[in-house]
């Protein structure tokens, strides 16, 4: 290298043979395998690397952001999701409920209220009764299994406790039943 | 700050921003290193390579003649290297490259010395690794004990000195550069460069000064 000709040092301009004694001994040169090595590292670093130009500027804060409020998003989703979700017990075809809720609407009046015709369960309207009010129904029921399935057969199932004067067991079977087959009609 | 980059590269060459450039012999002389390494902050290799081999003998020299043994200087000056290329993406031209550099060899050497205070070679510099092959054999071993000799002197000078006077004469630095370097003063600066220039010439001077009184 030895570039120093423009440098001004005044007090040092007497030093030729300093100067030139030590530039003609110092000749060592870098080994050829270590510019190598230096230079592969060099092009590896370019390999992998994303200039900072305009679109990185930007766009690794809009990424950063984006990844942000989609964790919050989760977050958020997961936290407001309910204690329990509504599902379908394939057993007992009833569904459980978050605890709480209100056991009657207008269908759970005292008295039997006359079911409509449609065989289609609903088994989503057992949402309006409590975990108790269905753990205790599931414990108690009158009506098989095979029969809940099945709307004429339960409504069948109920009449015959009415007829056995099992009013209460009757009303509770009832109530579950409106829930489920709430456009059932009975036949006359 | 791209304009600011785009204007000091375009004052040595014309060249559009991130455009494949061969670089000829001519253009090397033309570009700054500065250039060169805002070349390579935008991934251009060749530019990295002009500039690396600018300076790679001075810093491998300059480093051998701090005390280090081969080995051992090999190891700093790669650490050295990698340094200027894991910082490019936050390189910026407010100084000169060669200033920029010799901070970081000046630092390496200084961290290297903390980690092992055993640096000081056993084995300094080989004679017949810079020898020319064409060279006569008395040439070579005229010019072998020349050089254990100016190792010898350099090996005399305290080390700020000796560091101060390679950073002149290896880096080609000025004053005010090897202070910034060094962290000392203008001032402190020239007087340790005058001192290692005045104690060397007594030390060079004395065979020729010998051989007067002998004859």
């Amino acid at each position: 290298m030895n570039q120093n000709k423009g440098n001004n040092l005044p007090s040092l301009g007497n030093d030729p043979l300093v100067s030139a004694e030590y530039r003609a001994l110092s000749t060592e040169r870098t080994p050829t395998a270590l510019d190598e090595v230096v230079l592969d590292q060099a092009r590896a670093a370019t390999k992998n690397y994303w200039p900072q130009t305009f679109p990185s500027l930007w766009f690794r804060p809009i990424v950063f952001t984006a990844t942000l409020g989609l964790t919050l998003m989760l977050l958020l989703e997961l936290t407001t999701i309910p204690e329990s979700q509504p599902i379908i017990d394939t057993d007992t075809n009833i569904g459980r409920l978050q605890p709480n809720m209100p056991i009657s609407d207008e269908r759970t009046s005292p008295g039997f209220s006359q079911p409509r015709k449609n065989k289609k369960p609903r088994f989503e309207k057992v949402e309006a009764f409590s975990t108790s009010a269905i753990t205790s129904y599931i414990a108690a029921r009158s009506c098989t299994e095979e029969q809940m399935t099945d709307a004429p057969k339960w409504w069948q199932c109920i009449t015959e406790l009415k007829e056995t004067d099992r009013n209460n067991e009757a009303k509770v079977e009832l109530d579950f039943f409106n829930a489920v087959y709430p456009e059932f009609e009975p036949p006359d | 700050m791209a304009t600011a980059v785009e204007q000091l590269f375009n004052t040595v060459v014309t060249l559009p921003p991130r455009a494949k450039v061969t670089y000829s012999q001519a253009m090397n002389v033309m570009l700054v290193d500065s250039a060169l390494m805002l070349r390579y902050k935008e991934g251009d290799v060749a530019a990295f390579e002009i500039l690396y081999r600018r300076h790679n003998d001075s810093l491998y020299r300059y480093l051998l003649r701090r005390g280090l043994n081969h080995d051992t200087a090999e190891d700093v000056f790669q650490d050295v290297w990698s340094k200027i290329i894991k910082s490019r993406s936050k390189y910026r031209p407010t100084a000169k490259f060669t200033t920029f550099l010799y901070r970081v060899a000046h630092n390496c050497f200084i961290d290297h010395i903390r980690r092992n205070k055993r640096h000081l070679a056993e084995s300094r510099t080989d004679p017949n690794l810079s020898a020319n092959p064409t060279d006569e054999p008395d040439l070579i071993a005229e010019k072998s004990l020349a050089r254990n000799r100016l190792d010898a002197a350099l090996l005399t000078l305290p080390d700020e000195q000796r560091d101060v006077f390679l950073l002149h004469e290896e880096a080609g630095l000025t004053l005010d550069i090897i202070a910034h370097v060094t962290g000392v003063n203008r001032e402190t600066a020239k007087s340790r460069l005058r001192y290692a220039m005045n104690k060397l010439r007594s030390i060079l001077e004395e065979p020729a000064k010998r051989s007067r009184a002998q004859s």
